[in-house]
């Protein structure tokens, strides 16, 4: 559904992301991780429009997405969320999915109807009781879920989620965990995230790529990529690894 | 009223989800509407035709600049560009073909609607003060163009005398309501602009650009159009203007004042708010006439007074007059 090869981001001197190669097959919820600073986010933003690669080729569903507009991309069925919540502020919550609804997809052009579907939606991520209320009076939680609900407003195949469960309290990990899941099963999504809490990577991915200094060190399920000595190391540290390895 | 979900809410519903509909203020405007209406039948002495004129024009400045500064968040200061360019397509349009006012509005404003796009596609790239910056330059490059063509006059102007068939008292009753019917207008396309798919999508733009994207709303195109529908509406106002002053001069039309009275009304009044430029431009029009009829009043003192007034309400009112009724005022006087 999305494949990636030698994706390549640099800033300056800095190459943010190295020559990646990646696949997101269809339905597949995929991990990616990796230390601060490795490129995690550099790549979403790749994918998602908003840094144009230096090098190598994105496509999505057979179109390129080098080039292509952050907005154009979301129309052909990627949508993504912010890694600090980004709400328009001045807008009601259901406004704020409305707008994903009304520019997002195709069909719905009257506020009226594109707020009644908000409505819906909001109800689906749990917020149907918030609909009314100005985005500053919502929890972290609240905030994380109404990004969700104005991603999913745009009606996408594949859904970029940036850390979207970072900061919330171990109840409201699983209630999100859950939530995500459903996403599969009942919208038939494929997920791409950006997330640092282990458990949640291990419980929910079928598959991890993990960046390390903008390259990637390791692709596979969780459990086997969590043995590999590259990607401890990148975690633990060099030492770390050969003092655990040759104990005294 | 969770249950409503069918029901048109504007853009500003969450302040005012607690206490239900409005009832006050849209009859009180409407009694406000009807007595301007009548009030020239009544052939008032014409300083207060005048005034009363004066406040619909710069109220209609304000109301356009909203658009694109108070929906869509690109702050300009340099409305008047589109103004002096309405001004000078019906002065050219009178001296060259005779046009009429009236017959001149509409090409008036697509010159100046037209031009913003143009300009707006490299401009309305800058965020923040640049674009501030960028208009401001603007409108002084233009001045000084249209100040240097002969065509157009150059420094000398355009006079644009006899446009009308009136005698005096007619013709001051005529832009009286030709700027009414103009505010009504632009106002009237701000109201159906705030609840429409483009209202929403200029909202999310400016409250957050990176975030409108993401959702797919795509921006460049909504920007220049919240542009070009701004300027539209200041090129109409510069087309009356020029045949009520029967003069177009680049100085007179291209004054940076007018570009600050625009943004300054609406920001005083409430940007990002239906009745905002228009209790703006009403309240201060009537401080800026108090402050130059007075013995008080000296060359200057308005910019002082403005300079002042800006400062207050950006610091302790964010959102203006309306802003600050919204949070004060019990239900049935809220403002939306």
């Amino acid at each position: 559904m999305l494949e990636g090869s030698g994706v390549t981001k640099r800033f300056g001197g800095l190459v943010a992301v190295d020559a990646v190669d990646l696949v997101v097959h269809e339905g597949e919820i995929v991990g990616l991780i990796g230390p601060n600073g490795s490129g995690k986010t550099t790549l979403f933003n790749c994918i998602a429009g908003y840094y144009r690669p230096d090098a190598g080729r994105l496509t999505f569903r057979g179109h390129s997405l080098v080039g292509r507009p952050p907005d154009a991309i979301c129309r052909l069925g990627i949508a993504r969320t912010f890694q600090l919540t980004r709400a328009f502020a001045d807008l009601s919550v259901a406004q704020n999915v409305a707008v994903g609804v009304l520019y997002g997809r195709a069909g719905i052009n009257r506020v009226g109807p594109a707020l009644a579907e908000a409505r819906r939606l909001l109800d689906y991520v749990g917020l149907g009781a918030m609909a009314d209320v100005r985005v500053g009076a919502l929890t972290l939680a609240q905030r994380k879920r109404l990004e969700l609900a104005r991603a999913l407003a745009t009606r996408p195949r594949l859904l970029l989620l940036d850390e979207s469960l970072a900061g919330l309290n171990p109840a409201e990990i699983a209630a999100a965990v859950e939530l995500l899941r459903r996403l599969r099963t009942e919208l038939g999504l494929t997920l791409l995230i950006v997330e640092h809490l282990m458990q949640v990577i291990m419980g929910l991915c079928d598959r991890v790529l993990v960046l390390d200094a903008g390259r990637k060190i390791a692709d596979g399920p969780p459990e086997a990529v969590a043995q590999e000595p590259a990607v401890r190391q990148a975690y633990l540290g060099t030492r770390a690894v050969r003092a655990a390895r040759e104990p005294g | 009223m969770a249950d409503t979900p069918k029901e048109l809410s504007p853009p500003v519903t969450a302040r005012r989800w607690a206490l239900g509909r409005p009832g006050v203020l849209p009859l009180l405007g409407l009694v406000a509407l009807a007595a301007l209406a009548v009030f020239p039948l009544v052939e008032p002495p014409i300083f207060y035709l005048r005034l009363l004129a004066t406040v619909f024009l710069f109220a209609t400045l304000a109301q356009s600049w909203n658009i694109l500064g108070g929906y869509t968040g690109y702050v300009s200061f340099g409305h008047v560009t589109f103004f002096g360019l309405g001004a000078y397509t019906a002065a050219l349009l009178f001296r060259e073909l005779g046009w009429p006012p009236y017959v001149a509005a509409v090409p008036a404003g697509l010159v100046a609607g037209l031009f913003a796009v143009v300009v707006g596609y490299p401009t309305l790239r800058l965020r923040g003060p640049y674009f501030g910056i960028a208009t401001l330059a603007l409108s002084f490059v233009v001045q000084l163009a249209i100040a240097n063509v002969p065509w157009t006059g150059a420094g000398e102007g355009i006079v644009v005398r006899g446009g009308l068939p009136f005698r005096r008292l007619a013709l001051e009753q005529f832009f009286y309501y030709a700027y009414l019917a103009l505010l009504l207008l632009t106002t009237l396309a701000v109201g159906v602009l705030e609840r429409s798919k483009l209202g929403y999508g200029l909202q999310a733009i400016r409250d957050d650009e990176d975030a409108a994207l993401s959702v797919g709303v795509p921006a460049t195109r909504l920007k220049l159009l919240a542009f070009g529908l701004s300027s539209f509406f200041a090129g109409a106002a510069g087309c009356f203007y020029v045949h009520q002053a029967s003069f177009a001069s680049p100085p007179d039309v291209f004054t940076l004042g007018i570009s600050i009275k625009a943004l300054v009304y609406a920001m005083v009044g409430g940007a990002g708010t239906l009745l905002g430029p228009l209790v703006g431009a009403a309240l201060m029009e009537l401080v800026n006439m108090a402050l130059t009829t007075s013995p008080l009043g000296t060359y200057g003192i308005d910019r002082i007074v403005f300079g002042a007034l800006l400062i207050i309400v950006v610091l302790a009112a964010p959102g203006g007059i309306v802003g600050l009724a919204r949070r004060r005022l019990p239900g049935p006087w809220r403002p939306r």
